[in-house]
């Protein structure tokens, strides 16, 4: 279950919106695909990192602008 | 107990090419027992011999709680295990000797908060970038053996303090292959 820590850093503007850093207040992951700083994270490496089922970074669902 | 006889692949074999640097790399990490929730652990059913010290699964640390950060010189660190105990009864001893250069008011604080804690020890070898090579578990934990340090005398003393810890474990070490979210190193 995903836990709503404080987070004591600003995650990379690149991810701002699109993606949440979650069940951790640290900025650095030692993960599968190598040691990612969520400060600096590009929004290619946060794609990589869900995909490979990390426990600390969720996709968040953009909602469509509504047409007018 | 475990029965070994299920292990279906033992061997020593040689990988021709392979990277097999010594020593190990510039940033250790230490868990405390106590701050984990979770504790990744090798799986009980595995038939291969990697799988008796390979952990797949995340250790998860209580809330707002963190690894510790060591950062260690190259040249005056190192670990080492061997087996221990008497014929058919064996079991291995696994130190580690991390030596952090600089002596300080928070690494002075650092060596009083950490001499009697029960530790898993994450280090890293040269090279490497996910993973993490684990001595000690939550049930046979890595403990302080020795911390010692100081300003040394004269111009060639080694300045810092010297953290060796120790575990006793049925196994030489685990392959931890989980994530570990860490503070900002240096």
């Amino acid at each position: 279950m995903a836990m709503a820590n404080k987070l004591n850093f600003t995650p990379s503007t690149a991810i701002q919106g699109k993606f949440e850093v979650i069940n951790t207040s640290d900025p650095i992951l030692h993960s599968r695909i190598g040691v990612i700083d969520f400060r600096l994270i590009s929004e290619a490496q946060a794609e990589q990192l869900v995909k490979a089922g990390t426990r600390y970074l969720k996709k968040l669902k953009v909602k469509p602008k509504k047409q007018i | 107990m475990r029965d070994y006889n299920t292990i279906t692949d033992v061997g020593f074999e040689f990988v021709d090419g392979l990277e097999n640097p010594s020593g190990l790399g510039e940033e250790a990490f230490l868990i405390r027992v106590s701050d984990l929730q979770t504790e990744g652990l090798p799986v009980e059913s595995g038939t291969t011999s990697a799988s008796l010290v390979t952990i797949l699964a995340d250790h998860v640390l209580k809330a707002g709680k963190h690894a510790i950060p060591v950062n260690i010189l190259f040249d005056k660190s190192g670990s080492e295990f061997k087996s221990s105990g008497e014929e058919l009864s064996k079991l291995f001893e696994t130190s580690v000797t991390l030596l952090c250069p600089q002596v300080s008011a928070e690494k002075l604080g650092g060596a009083t908060a950490i001499k009697n804690s029960r530790f898993l020890v994450m280090i890293r070898r040269l090279g490497q970038n996910t993973g993490f090579w684990q001595i000690g578990t939550k049930g046979s934990s890595a403990k302080v053996q020795d911390i010692t340090g100081g300003f040394g005398t004269g111009a060639t003393a080694e300045v810092g303090i010297k953290i060796v810890l120790k575990a006793f474990s049925l196994v030489p070490m685990y392959d931890y292959q989980g994530e570990l979210p860490t503070p900002a190193g240096a």
